[in-house]
């Protein structure tokens, strides 16, 4: 009995990989539903049930999922996207800008905004990365 | 040597299976705690699992 109950509650990670494609799938679905019909109560009510759902199938997880491997291949990740997108951005933003005074119209309060987010996102690395840092020994 | 699969030593350890699978193919150093763990898994010392190569 309990041999059938820890098959059916258990999941391998191969198991946990396709439905947590299915339930991000399926969140997607559900927000672009509400988004075309403007309906905010179905987006948040979609996201809350998802969220809750993939940490419930988390949970059923028998595998090891996460390791130092892992983590550093995330940490990598995160950091090169971090710099390839603040760099985009600046870029982009402070050319919108300047263009935007002689050629292109409109597109001057796009500019700033991605310039400023590419500052937020530096400074809020700098502040985590002080934190890290302290946390972690100085 | 024990007569282990990969998939058994990770779980022992604690990682996945590809991490023992990088750091057989040399893909991958493991940390310190890691390594301490494969020695006393294999009930051997660190230097007689790995060797250090100046990169």
């Amino acid at each position: 009995m309990y041999g059938i109950f820890y098959i059916v509650i258990s999941m391998k990670l191969e198991q946990y990989k396709q439905i947590r494609s299915a339930i991000t799938t399926v969140i997607g679905i559900a927000v672009a539903i509400a988004v075309v019909q403007d309906n905010i109560f179905l987006a948040l009510v979609a996201v809350t049930i998802g969220v809750v759902a993939l940490y419930l199938s988390r949970r059923r997880l028998t595998e090891i999922e996460q390791d130092e491997r892992t983590i550093l291949i995330r940490s990598k990740a995160a950091s090169t996207t971090l710099a390839i997108t603040t760099v985009a951005m600046a870029i982009i933003g402070l050319s919108l800008v300047f263009l935007s005074r002689q050629w292109i119209d409109n597109y001057e309060q796009i500019g700033y905004l991605l310039a400023f987010q590419a500052n937020f996102i530096l400074a809020l690395n700098a502040l985590l990365n002080y934190y890290y840092r302290n946390k972690l020994g100085g | 040597m024990k007569n282990i699969t990969q998939e058994d030593l990770a779980s022992s350890l604690g990682v996945t299976r590809q991490t023992i699978l990088a750091i057989e193919n040399g893909k991958y150093n493991p940390s310190l705690e890691l390594a301490f763990k494969m020695a006393k898994y294999f009930d051997t010392t660190i230097e007689k699992i790995f060797n250090y190569k100046e990169s």
